[in-house]
């Protein structure tokens, strides 16, 4: 029986434990060296007095260790919180204090950055050091080598309950701070074991590991992979972000499931000679995160003629929710791919601003129930029973549902179209960006005295942030000093393109700032 | 010289003030990670705008662009055989 997240390495392990489970450049561990390694780091956190009710942070460019690590945190009986490795130490300092992490796994240059944030982190108490052959400690917090990791005593795996959070996935937070997403075993499996009986995941697939591992993408290909026995294949950063190079890569790792948001494939079809090849091997394309414009999926899914293509659709509180089986014959007059279907053990529907089930062909936001509903937000109650509340249909018993905040509208086929958000958020690259949280990351600067954030559409990646700013009367701001400012505070996908520094930002009759003045100028600029 | 706004604009517009790190000509921007491709897009295009270098897709390679002093190698190839009748 499976019901936590190591369990499907630990059948894996069983039934082929040579069979290789994860590939990172030219390290490949094996099944039974996965499930050794990741009960050496359970041991080692456990030694520690580290489990179940504790956090424990994932700080570190990916590699092969990243998922031992993952799994080792996980039979400890602790939950994870993989951080953007490339993002701004004072965001991961933020995030790690804020679920108030009791050890984290880095490499040796993202525990050093984390040196100077020590006082927002009081319950660190013991750090694995990925990339160092020596443990330490007397330091500012105890340091356990990679290389020494076998010397705690083994210990038999916690046990946790299925209702345990797996892990904390933080997202962008429309108050200024971003926020954790409490993924449980129970919604994490109950998608992983649709996702494997789906697209009929085998111990012969290589499966692609695209996403970074703090974008929920990624539980499905290194999840799916263990669960079916299969190897995931990490993409190294320095191939993903060359479009010339990840056309290559899918080729000679004989990828046979690929995952990414559909910019990565648009990227190697307009600028990656993603024609120029064959890809025999290939047989499922997945994406998700965001909209994927119908003119380049129909080119992609030409050059990948031997693959069937699936959209994916889910906010990290759901996991995945809904899916579409793209067809061959793709109607050539609609501009947006539907989102699909409810997955199996899961429910959607429409519901109209009067509080209706909305009928067929109106449009109404998207509630989901099932197992993959997340816990809720760490530490924030009030947020979390905003967007989980009981089902208003359901009366006789209590039963919870998400509320999206995603207006949707369903066919006649069944199918659900996205249409649009409720509030402000929007998704670029397949990240959810709140404007509100890099607005306030701007107000930060001793200069700014009022911002605005503009996401306008882009068919390439879904939107471009473009800032406006006004300084405080008598003081000079050059549109040159922010985007280091910003890349100090927030990742890089939340960093806008441009920044305009003007006198005054414009306001509406109610005296708010008139967002639609300040879009409307920017197309003016692009026309003329 | 181009490797030298080329090393500003990289930390005025692709490194976070907290990094504190200065870019030479030995600084590793794929392999250590520095730039995403985001920031990868962003050198396409200031190569283009503010140098006049027009970079095809085959040349965007992590060799041409692994260090400020390959990126200014790879500028200088181009325009030299551009420059050719």
């Amino acid at each position: 029986m499976s019901f936590l997240l190591w369990h499907g390495l630990r059948h894996s392990a069983k039934a082929f434990p040579d069979r290789p489970a994860v590939q990172w450049r030219n390290d490949t561990l094996t099944y039974r060296a996965l499930d050794a390694l990741s009960d050496a780091v359970a041991a080692t956190l456990s030694a520690a007095g580290i489990g179940r009710g504790h956090r424990v942070g994932l700080y570190m460019p990916k590699t092969h260790k990243s998922l031992v690590a993952m799994l080792g945190i996980s039979k400890a009986g602790a939950a994870y919180v993989p951080i953007d490795p490339h993002g701004p130490a004072l965001r991961a300092a933020y995030i790690l204090g804020d679920c108030a992490v009791s050890a984290v796994v880095a490499s040796d240059d993202h525990l050093e950055s984390l040196h100077e944030h020590s006082a927002s982190l009081p319950s660190l108490k013991l750090a694995i050091v990925v990339d160092r052959d020596v443990s330490s400690s007397g330091g500012w917090v105890e340091q356990c080598a990679w290389h020494e990791l076998g010397g705690a005593a083994p210990c038999a795996p916690a046990a946790a309950v299925e209702t345990d959070p797996a892990y904390l996935l933080y997202t962008s937070g429309s108050t200024g701070t971003p926020k954790g997403v409490i993924i449980t075993h129970r919604n994490a499996l109950t998608f992983v074991d649709w996702a494997v009986e789906t697209f009929a995941v085998r111990p012969e697939d290589r499966l692609s590991g695209h996403a970074p591992l703090h974008f929920d993408l990624s539980v499905f290909d290194l999840y799916a992979a263990l669960a079916a026995g299969a190897c995931v294949v990490m993409v190294p950063d320095q191939i993903a972000i060359f479009p010339n190079e990840l056309p290559k890569w899918i080729r000679a790792q004989r990828i046979t499931i690929w995952y990414s948001v559909p910019s990565a494939l648009v990227r190697m079809l307009l600028h990656g000679h993603l024609r120029n090849l064959e890809y025999p091997d290939l047989r499922v394309v997945l994406f998700a995160g965001e909209v994927f414009p119908q003119k380049y999926l129909r080119d992609v899914m030409g050059i990948l003629s031997g693959a069937e293509f699936f959209n994916l659709y889910g906010p990290t509180e759901t996991n995945v929710c809904t899916y579409f089986h793209v067809p061959r014959d793709l109607d050539p007059s609609a501009t947006s791919i539907p989102i699909g279907i409810a997955c199996a053990n899961t429910e959607v529907f429409a519901v109209s601003a009067d509080g209706r089930i909305a009928d067929v062909g109106e449009e109404g936001e998207l509630l989901v129930r099932g197992g993959t509903v997340m816990a809720g937000y760490w530490g924030l109650p009030e947020k979390s029973s905003q967007v989980l509340g009981s089902n208003p249909f359901q009366t006789a018993f209590t039963d919870r549902i998400y509320r999206t905040g995603d207006i949707v509208r369903q066919e006649r086929d069944g199918t659900y179209s996205f249409i649009g958000r409720r509030d402000l958020m929007v998704k670029s690259r397949g990240y959810r960006i709140e404007p509100g949280e890099i607005e306030q990351v701007l107000h930060q600067h001793d200069k700014v005295r009022e911002a605005v954030v503009i996401p306008v559409p882009d068919e390439e990646i879904g939107a471009r942030l473009r800032a406006f700013v006004a300084p405080h009367d008598g003081q000079s701001l050059e549109s040159d000093d922010l985007p280091s400012f910003c890349l100090g505070r927030l990742p890089v996908y939340m960093v806008p393109e441009s920044f305009d520094v003007l006198n005054e930002l414009p306001k509406t009759s109610t005296g708010k700032t008139d967002r639609q003045a300040l879009l409307a100028s920017l197309r003016e600029k692009v026309e003329t | 010289m181009l490797k030298q706004e080329l090393a500003t604009f990289i930390e005025k517009n692709l490194l976070g003030d907290d990094r504190r790190i200065s870019v030479g000509d030995t600084t590793a921007l794929i392999e250590d990670g520095l730039i995403d491709s985001m920031g990868l897009m962003q050198i396409v295009l200031f190569l283009e705008e503010r140098a006049g270098v027009r970079v095809p897709d085959d040349d965007v390679t992590p060799d041409n662009f692994e260090t400020i002093v390959s990126i200014e190698a790879m500028a200088d190839r181009l325009r030299s055989q551009r420059a050719k009748p």
